[in-house]
């Protein structure tokens, strides 16, 4: 699926389990069963102290807490033009960098509901997030 | 319990090179001038430092025998070296790790050097969460993150435009006053200026960031006791520090524009037993221009939100009642890569000398510096530090 303008993830053995989720299309945050709480991005240890960490599905859904709009791009991304990027919080209380779709720099607006978006065959080797509409 | 209450510690030299883009010399060619240029200001040999804290190099990344290629080249030898990577808190950090060496007993004499030619050649590489998780999902840089902090800050506090523009231009006549800065940088910029500079990660604009150039800068840190046995002219003693790497590790802080000042900051100053209002001057930081706002509410010289306020209140000129970042700051001086904390650390000793010329400070009877590195994932910078010093007799 890979296109040859995509940089190589420099995988650990520790995100297997997240990119092998991305694979089939679901996001999956660590979890510690004790504290109950999630946490992104994949570590050795748990945030919050307890060993050791399951891995749980996202809902896919949270609210928009900052953006930008791109204008020096990222490696792979030079041929999109300006693009937003902004961090999602999700429903499970962890804190996600994302490219955003479907949307634009004056139409979006923090605070909005977004939800996950998948699009194996385009340029992006992560799930992007898009507003949801009501 | 403040460690360096009894001043005790004391910066008897500072040094620093013209500030240039892409000047095709090396960190040893820039070293070497901050060594001659501390010697022959203060009359202290070479030959009488025994320790060296330097922060890493862009133009030198991967080299793991840091510190002892520079001892090298100088032709330093030593009995206690450092290599600070904590970004641009490592000069200012520097200045307390020298102290608890010199305290240790394990040095006496200690050049704490900052110098990198990152507008030269940079051979930085970065790993882990910022190639995994942030690149692939279209982060480009740091200033993909001070442009979402800048977002976040606007919308729950209101546009910060107007003050932003008034240190710009502010900083910039600092940089006209300033013979080290940038000559790229050395030209009057008007309030329109900043506005209408172009977007570079909306709402970010050009004129908010710092540019990359070549430089290098540093200090000579001893004893009190030892600088009256040398006859020292001047010098100025740190009388209070605090430091947190990796602020909020646990991601309890939901607000991600507050950063490791709101701890560090009150307790610096509480540890000089000072307020906000005491501090005669700030130095602050600033590779980008919405950092400073956020600090001073941190810090504790205003409210949360009140960080624009204050500064279209404030005169933060060199003859105000808060002058910031007097010689142009790394925003209108230059950001000299990993050696870009030196600028505003020895723009504050310099002051402090009273040695600044034409923007010399009146009454300059302490400053506090700070600095920050490193870019958490999607929370704020990593790294904050903060400095009092007060000249000394």
């Amino acid at each position: 699926m890979n296109t040859p303008a995509r940089p190589a993830i420099r995988m650990t053995g520790l995100s297997k389990p997240f990119w092998d989720g991305v694979a089939e299309q679901r996001l999956l945050l660590q979890y510690d069963p004790v504290a109950r709480r999630h946490q992104f991005y994949p570590r050795p240890v748990s945030l919050y102290g307890a060993m050791p960490l399951e891995w749980r599905e996202a809902s896919g859904y949270g609210e928009l807490i900052t953006f930008t709009e791109c204008r020096s791009p990222a490696k792979g991304f030079e041929g999109l033009g300006p693009y937003l990027v902004g961090v999602v919080h999700l429903d499970e209380g962890v804190k996600f960098f994302t490219r955003i779709v479907n949307a634009t720099f004056d139409t979006i607006t923090i605070g909005q509901r977004m939800h996950i978006n998948w699009d194996p065959e385009g340029i992006d080797q992560l799930c992007r997030f898009e507003p949801v509409r009501d | 319990m403040n460690w360096l209450r009894q001043r005790d510690i004391a910066i008897i030299g500072y040094a620093e090179t013209k500030l240039t883009r892409r000047s095709g010399r090396s960190v040893l060619e820039l070293a070497g001038e901050v060594l001659r240029s501390l010697t022959e200001r203060t009359g202290i040999e070479a030959e009488r430092i025994d320790g060296l804290a330097t922060t890493q190099a862009w133009s030198e990344a991967g080299n793991p025998f840091y510190t002892s290629s520079l001892a090298e080249g100088l032709g330093l030898s030593l009995t206690w070296s450092q290599v600070t990577d904590i970004g641009g808190a490592s000069p200012v950090g520097n200045v307390a790790r020298a102290a608890a060496a010199i305290r240790a007993g394990m040095c006496e004499m200690v050049l704490c050097l900052n110098a990198d030619a990152v507008s030269t050649q940079d051979f930085g590489r970065q790993t882990w969460y910022r190639t995994e998780f942030l690149e692939p999902a279209g982060f480009s840089g740091p200033l993909v993150e001070f442009a979402m902090l800048t977002n976040a800050y606007a919308h729950r506090y209101g546009s910060p435009d107007a003050a932003l523009a008034k240190l710009a231009v502010t900083q910039r006549q600092g940089a006209l006053n300033n013979e080290l800065a940038c000559e790229v940088l050395r030209r009057p910029l008007s309030e329109q200026d900043y506005l209408d500079s172009k977007f570079v990660s909306r709402p970010l604009r050009l004129l908010d960031c710092v540019m990359r150039c070549d430089g290098a800068n540093g200090v000579l840190v001893t004893s009190t006791r030892l600088a009256r046995e040398l006859g020292a002219k001047k010098m100025v003693h740190p009388i209070a520090y605090r430091e947190r790497v990796n602020f909020d590790a646990r991601q309890t802080v939901e607000d991600i524009t507050l950063s490791g000042f709101s701890e560090v900051g009150p307790k610096v100053l509480a540890d000089a037993g000072m307020r906000a209002r005491d501090v005669r001057m700030f130095h602050p930081y600033d590779d980008f221009l919405i950092v400073m706002p956020m600090k001073l509410e941190h810090i504790g010289f205003c409210g949360p939100g009140e960080g624009a306020h204050f500064i279209l209140e404030h005169d933060i000129g060199p003859t105000g009642d808060l002058p910031i970042n007097t010689g142009g700051g790394q925003i209108s001086a230059g950001q000299p890569g990993l050696a870009g904390g030196g600028v505003n650390l020895v723009e504050a000793v310099r002051q402090l000398f009273g040695e600044a010329g034409s923007r010399q400070v009146p009454d300059a009877r302490n400053a506090l510096v700070t600095g920050m590195g490193g870019v958490q994932y999607v929370r704020n910078w990593a790294n904050s530090c903060a400095m009092i010093l007060e000249p000394g007799a």
